[in-house]
């Protein structure tokens, strides 16, 4: 907006106006206290569409108030001044791009299609069974609208907001922050297995204790183990108990036996007649959580000592891990029941 | 496994020689050699204060190493499992049943130590049948020692002189301790030098670990040198087996990496983690668990030694009671245990059952 003053009298409080129901002002400028003769001042106002504006060429008036003196007396006058707009419909521009208006649906998909792809890659990687996300003709339908209510609502919420798919900081920032999203809502809908792969995810450098506690202590640690024989996709023959990696096949470990250190160092820690009783009942482990939970104590304040019993065999040669987890499509010929731990 | 940290604090070793006599005809003792005198014998025995006689009074001469005789069997679950009738009435059966007895040889013996810090206990016995006998050895091992120092102590049993009879000067090697007890045997029991027997190839040996701090030895997780170490146990050479560790294993419980014995020909080394409990009920299972395992693989093999050399003896021939005793007995083992079960099952017994059938 560029207000000149063509005469020679200064011009004192300048304000600006609008005056039409189909626009709302979003901000006017202030113009300096005083406009002295033949100056310009230049300023910016920012207007928005209601929604009963009507998509086509519309005539906006700025009225422009102003006092000067005449004659020694101050006078306040205005002036109009009217502008001419285009409204258009959103993506209007846009749906010139492709032939047949293509390009708006698109658009219009434009933050679906990251959301739906973030969350695929989410769910299918924490459910073990990772493949390239995709999107269906299936997904088309719900794709669509869900595209429309989000524009809705991003319309209703931020009606302020203008998108400008143009800009390419803004169509990144669309893609990541749907993207993010799409990630985001899965994480939250499959909270277990994310606290799973970030906790509990075995490692095949896992220590003794660590493995153990993995084992044993995991949301749904199940409470009893067996021993699975298998090949895998190389035709390699494997045996261990069979475990559940988070987000990934199985994994296969081996079983344990703990025992109280033998006695000789006064000093050394060692378990208690009652301390054992409360975790293991004739050599194996009582039920529930809470003997698992003593046993690790006991572990970790060496009281018992844990010793490999049965390790994992590959080929029926004895690895020497506690857990193995690059399996490549286990396939599991045979299970027998196996205590994962004893006390010998 | 870390084997070096299973401490044992009390293992049991347990060696039979067993011998079997083709022709008893002349035996020096009477009661050995006829169905009624041998009845009479354990119905003396049984009837006597303590349940025992001199060798002197069974036979009318003093024993050039037999002394006391006992029942070889006892008013235990095991000998019921052999002979299912009222334990008074046991020495009636004695000949057809194949009861032994025991006799206890002289001087006593000591076990000479290498530099070892636990104490090695020995008891002797024999064990006399009317077609043949065996000579035990029972070592209790007490104090810390661990599976190495056992393996050391079986390559002494069998490679070393280690046994010395009390009074003698210089300790003698195994074999040639059961060489002299043997001739004493013979003398007392049957026809002194000219007894026509036949000795097994390998002594019966059964090892189990009674008591013992720290880890396990499982049999499914052992290094190479563990294996090596674990096989010495029941194969005291140093010569390396062809065969691999896992043909040395029998599971007692199915794929129990702790309950389990290692079996080399006529030797065997037991681990049963489920009765290895500091308490005295586990110990006394334990205990008895050995000894069974024990007379059950030592009659086995006395019984199929009879019935394999029976076409060549003169007193127990195909169609003798003891020998069809014998046949019926390892066709069907009333004691189940799974070793004495394995061994009825190899080729080889089945084989020997099959011909005599034939």
């Amino acid at each position: 907006m560029i207000v000149t003053n063509k005469s020679a009298v200064d011009v004192r409080n300048l304000t600006v106006a609008l005056f039409n129901s189909d626009f709302a002002t979003l901000r006017l400028p202030s113009f300096p206290t005083l406009l002295p003769g033949f100056n310009s001042v230049n300023a910016t106002a920012s207007i928005e569409a209601n929604p009963s504006a009507q998509f086509k060429q519309q005539q906006v008036l700025f009225a422009l108030t102003y006092n000067w003196i005449s004659q020694g007396q101050w006078v306040t006058a205005i002036q109009g001044s009217a502008v001419s707009i285009q409204v258009v419909r959103p993506f209007d521009e846009e749906a010139k791009g492709l032939l047949g208006g293509g390009a708006a649906l698109l658009y219009l998909l434009l933050p679906v299609i990251p959301l739906v792809l973030g969350y695929q890659l989410m769910d299918r990687s924490l459910s073990g069974k990772f493949q390239f996300p995709t999107f269906g003709a299936d997904y088309v339908v719900p794709a669509f609208l869900v595209a429309v209510l989000i524009n809705l609502i991003l319309l209703l919420a931020f009606k302020q907001l203008s998108v400008d798919y143009a800009e390419p900081s803004t169509m990144v920032a669309i893609i990541l922050g749907s993207f993010l999203a799409g990630l985001g809502f899965a994480a939250a809908r499959r909270y277990e297995d994310v606290r799973l792969v970030i906790s509990w995810r075995y490692d095949d450098h896992d220590e003794s204790l660590t493995y153990l506690k993995k084992a044993l202590l995991r949301p749904d640690a199940p409470s009893a183990y067996e021993t699975a024989t298998g090949t895998d996709s190389e035709g390699a023959t494997w045996s261990g108990v069979l475990l559940a990696q988070p987000a990934a096949g199985p994994a296969l470990g081996a079983t344990f036996q703990v025992s109280t250190p033998p006695p000789g160092n006064a000093n050394a820690p060692r378990a208690s007649h009652a301390e054992v009783d409360q975790v293991f009942t004739d050599g194996s482990i009582r039920p529930g959580r809470a003997p698992r939970r003593e046993l690790v104590k006991l572990l970790e304040e060496h009281k018992l000592v844990p010793n490999r019993a049965v390790g994992i065999t590959h080929d029926g040669i004895a690895k020497d891990t506690n857990v193995v987890t690059s399996l490549k499509e286990l396939h599991i010929t045979g299970r027998t029941a196996t205590q994962l731990v004893r006390y010998t | 496994m870390a084997l070096a940290d299973t401490v044992l604090t009390e293992t049991i070793i347990d060696i039979s020689d067993l011998h079997t006599v083709l022709d008893t005809a002349g035996a020096s003792c009477g009661p050995f050699v006829s169905d009624q005198s041998y009845c009479d014998l354990h119905q003396r025995i049984s009837a006597a204060p303590g349940r025992h006689i001199g060798y002197v009074d069974a036979c009318g001469v003093e024993g050039t190493v037999l002394d006391q005789l006992r029942p070889g069997y006892a008013d235990e679950k095991f000998w019921h499992y052999i002979l299912n009738d009222s334990f008074a009435r046991y020495p009636t059966h004695a000949w057809r049943q194949i009861l032994p007895l025991v006799a206890f040889p002289r001087p006593r013996i000591e076990v000479v130590k290498r530099n070892w810090t636990f104490e090695i206990k020995p008891k002797t016995s024999v064990l006399l049948y009317p077609f043949g006998w065996s000579t035990r050895i029972s070592l209790r091992i007490v104090g810390r020692h661990s599976l190495a120092d056992l393996a050391d102590v079986v390559d002494h049993l069998f490679n070393g002189q280690c046994i010395k009879p009390l009074g003698a000067t210089t300790p003698l090697r195994l074999v040639e301790y059961f060489g002299r007890v043997a001739d004493g045997v013979r003398t007392d029991a049957f026809v002194g030098a000219h007894t026509n027997d036949v000795a097994e190839q390998m002594p019966l040996m059964v090892i189990t670990v009674l008591a013992k701090y720290g880890p396990s030895a499982s049999a499914m997780n052992l290094t190479s040198d563990e294996q090596r170490t674990m096989l010495r146990l029941v194969r005291p050479t140093n010569r390396v087996s062809s065969k691999p560790f896992a043909d040395h294993i029998r599971y007692l419980l199915p794929n129990d990496p702790f309950q389990y014995a290692l079996v080399h020909e006529g030797s065997y080394f037991m681990w049963v983690q489920s009765l290895l409990n500091p308490e005295k009920r586990y110990r006394q299972l334990l205990r008895c668990h050995h000894n069974n395992t024990f007379e059950s693989l030592e009659r086995a093999k006395h019984l199929k030694a009879l019935i394999a050399n029976s076409e060549d003896s003169p007193s127990f021939g195909t169609e003798d009671v003891l020998v069809q005793s014998a046949v019926t007995e390892l066709r069907k083992p009333k004691y189940k245990g799974k070793l004495v079960l394995d061994f009825v099952q190899t080729q080889e017994v089945k084989d020997l059952l099959t011909e005599v059938a034939g």
